[in-house]
């Protein structure tokens, strides 16, 4: 059975490109998967892309559960264009896109040694076209945001909900040196970043006094929640907002405020030297 | 799908030799093998990380685990644990053979820039219908607010994302249990039940439930109904009964002390005794100040920003309801003595009018307690102690047994507490889990997966590599060692 979604991932969706030798149609080597699945099991030759977990198959043999309609024979080498399915004793994955694997200039080009370094590039870069501004810096101190002070020092229960989710925010204040994209109108910028190391928040960047890095910031005006299902008696369905007075930075008044939540939102100043080509050609390419 | 359970066999070392060469199939009747070579009894353990996932170190926390009440060979769990592949679907453990060999599926909801995992989740199967439901806090979230989904799915094994049936926001802690009508004008319909925090509750009444006659639509009704220091506590949990009486318990937060940080709490049960379509919902139980739940204990001391060892703490609390005689319930929670967390476990034998004046068992320095009852009336009682002090404290998982005159301890493992270095809160989970089917009980718990098997003094089984003498985990070349971490251990016990 195709996996379903509302939308079906696009082959530039696949997070694992590689090389295999079909050594079996329509088998499996996990006996769950479901019988009358299109399969085949392949071994993985070479691999330009993949995520840590399937970087492990090189030279392995796994479960392909083919596109609908292809029907490649034994001994036939496939350019795979795949996603993960199952994990057991052996992998299954799902391909998006088959070709024949003829060596063109690009496919050359994209070899890497490691090629999970290739996935986290452009991830990276996509992390990068999708920031509101780039910027390098340094922090030069570290506040508590004033809704925030307010819980620590009053003498009642903080006004928000209280949650073993919650973010705890903070606000890190970041003398601006090198801007890379974007226009921050002042000389510092106020990122906000959860101070929480809940399973929810634990991912995002923490900050310092001192910390000098670039950050790939996003503006923090507030999300809108998706819409409601319709639920009888869940009472007014308007969501507390945590209330526009929340947004303002309160270290630098009329500082804009930024946030940075994926781990990738922040490199280190020992790591530039890696991520400042991938940096300047995402860059490039939106401008 | 397999439904047989592997030929359990002796094998020689050359047959098993051969048998490894071979695909799954073989492999699983090796492990049937090891499961009577490696356990004690009528004891199983395994941990539940596939062979091809050896490498990895997440910290697998807070697991649930659901059990196919038509089919007990398949057997579904949960964990922090994201989607190796980086996807926008989380996985969920899942089982066809009983527990003794698991795969990873990613079906669940979620955003491969929030890290491909959910927050929040618990998962369920109807008692007939062989439908998983889960209730989750999807990712990303907005804001502080979490993101409550229900949802469903036919065929835990299919490569489908699970259905959406609920999707709002503001609700913390979504806890599912399900069940199949077995007679009546209703036979064969679902009626499910998920017990949260819900931030939108009015006046700071917040303890609810979110109830469906049919699976699919559902109803929120407010549990909580005297009033709050602001809200209540984020353990809300169902108990379901095949008679249609539905037990739920909260943790009703009546106090703060901004100077101390503590919290004072009554541990409230609420019935209702025809599948929450009482009039009003959950209004059977009154107390003597004629409002709605039995307050169980009042003024229950608890800080929410508190720690058993490297364990975050705040209050839990369990239910489980005797599938024998719906007036027979048993209720656990936890709270501060003399400094002390400490677990309580009561009895009812009057559908919660009254409870136990003292404890059946109370349990000093430990937390997620979890209760079950099976068809022959006995009380199955998981939680995790904290022993020891410094560098040598141990969480010690136990499962007891109680047939109510005789209790039966097992230790399910004994491990290290302070290592693997923590990663996120919670360190194990702010629960494990436990429930029956028939006389057998099944559960789920986290801890540290070094493969010593004197931390695992009733045996265990480990699908991914490892060397049980030199106590490395190993990587899928099956040489190189990988570090430990938290791993989600299954278990269950047969009678």
């Amino acid at each position: 059975m195709p996996r379903k979604s509302n939308a079906r991932p696009a082959p530039g969706d696949a997070k694992f490109v590689f090389k295999g030798t079909v050594m079996k149609p329509g088998a499996s080597t996990l006996a769950q998967v479901p019988k009358g699945e299109p399969t085949a099991i392949v071994r993985v030759d070479e691999i330009f892309q993949a995520p840590p977990a399937l970087a492990k198959t090189l030279g392995k043999q796994i479960t392909v559960k083919l596109v609908k309609g292809s029907k490649p024979k034994a001994g036939e080498e496939v350019l795979f264009h795949a996603n993960s399915w199952l994990f057991g004793d052996t992998v299954a994955v799902e391909s998006l896109k088959q070709e024949k694997p003829a060596p063109s200039k690009a496919m050359l080009a994209e070899r890497v040694t490691d090629p999970t370094l290739n996935l986290a590039q452009r991830e990276l870069q996509t992390r990068v076209s999708d920031a509101a501004l780039v910027v390098e810096g340094e922090v030069s101190s570290v506040h508590l945001p004033q809704a925030e002070t307010f819980a620590a020092t009053s003498n009642r229960a903080s006004e928000a909900p209280v949650s073993e989710h919650d973010p705890k925010w903070r606000e890190a204040v970041v003398n601006v040196g090198v801007v890379h994209k974007g226009d921050p109108a002042t000389k510092q910028v106020v990122v906000r970043f959860p101070s929480s190391m809940d399973v929810q928040w634990h991912r995002a960047p923490k900050f310092h006094t001192g910390d000098r890095g670039v950050w790939l910031l996003q503006s923090s005006k507030e999300a809108t929640p998706p819409p409601s299902k319709q639920v009888a008696g869940a009472g007014n369905a308007a969501l507390r907002q945590p209330g526009k007075k929340a947004i303002a930075a309160t270290a630098v008044p009329g500082a804009a405020v930024y946030t940075a939540l994926h781990p990738m939102d922040f490199q280190p100043a020992n790591k530039l030297e890696s991520v400042a080509s991938v940096i300047r050609t995402a860059v490039g390419k939106n401008s | 799908m397999d439904k047989q359970k592997p030929a359990a066999k002796k094998i020689g070392s050359k047959a098993l030799a051969r048998k490894r060469a071979r695909p799954v199939a073989a492999r699983r009747a090796s492990a049937a093998a090891k499961k009577k070579k490696g356990t004690s009894g009528n004891v199983l353990i395994v941990n539940m990380i596939p062979k091809s996932l050896s490498f990895e170190t997440n910290q697998d926390s807070e697991p649930t685990l659901a059990v196919n009440p038509a089919n007990t060979q398949q057997i579904a769990g949960s964990a922090f644990t994201p989607d190796p592949g980086g996807g926008d679907l989380a996985p969920i453990f899942v089982s066809t053979d009983g527990g003794n060999t698991w795969l990873l599926n990613s079906i669940v909801p979620s955003d491969a820039q929030s890290g491909s995992m959910t927050a929040d989740i618990t998962i369920a199967f109807g008692s007939s219908s062989s439908v998983l439901y889960a209730g989750i806090i999807r990712l990303p979230l907005v804001n502080r607010n979490t993101r409550l989904n229900i949802l469903s799915t036919s065929n835990f094994l299919s490569p489908t994302k699970m259905k959406v049936l609920v999707d709002r926001m503001g609700v913390d802690q979504p806890y599912v249990k399900a069940a199949t009508v077995a007679s009546g004008t209703d036979k064969g319909k679902e009626r499910v039940f998920v017990g949260s925090n819900d931030f939108q509750g009015p006046s700071g009444k917040t303890a609810s439930i979110d109830r469906s006659n049919d699976g699919t639509h559902f109803t929120t009704v407010r549990l909580e109904s005297r009033p709050t220091s602001g809200q209540d506590g984020p353990p809300v949990r169902p108990a379901i009964h095949p008679d249609g009486t539905v037990y739920a318990v909260y943790h009703s937060w009546r106090t703060f002390d901004p100077n101390t940080k503590n919290r004072t709490a009554d541990i409230v049960v609420v019935r209702d005794d025809n599948w929450g379509n009482g009039a009003p919902s959950f209004g059977a139980l009154k107390d003597t100040d004629n409002l709605s739940g039995k307050r169980v204990v009042q003024n229950s001391l608890f800080n929410f920003d508190d720690f058993l060892g490297l364990e975050r703490i705040g209050g839990a609390v369990s239910i489980a309801v005797d599938p024998t005689n719906s007036s027979v319930a048993y209720v656990s929670w936890a709270d501060m003595q003399n400094g002390i967390y400490t677990i309580h476990l009561r009895k009812s034998t009057n559908r919660g009018v009254t409870w136990s004046a003292t404890d059946l068992k109370t349990v000093p320095s430990a937390t997620n307690p979890a209760l079950a009852v099976n068809d022959k009336g006995t009380i199955g009682f998981l939680y995790q102690q904290l022993t020891g002090s410094g560098a040598a404290q141990r969480f010690v998982t136990h499962f007891q047994r109680s047939d109510g005159k005789n209790w039966v301890d097992l230790t399910l493992a004994d491990t290290p507490a302070n290592r693997p270095a923590k990663v996120f809160d919670p360190y194990i989970g702010d629960y494990a889990h436990l429930l029956s089917v028939g006389s057998d009980f099944y559960g789920i718990f986290s801890a540290n997966n070094e493969p010593d098997l004197t931390h695992f003094p009733n045996g265990v089984i480990y699908q991914r590599n490892h060397d049980f003498t030199k106590k490395h985990l190993l990587d899928v070349d099956g040489a190189t060692p990988v570090d430990p971490s938290i791993d989600p251990f299954f278990f269950k016990v047969s009678p």
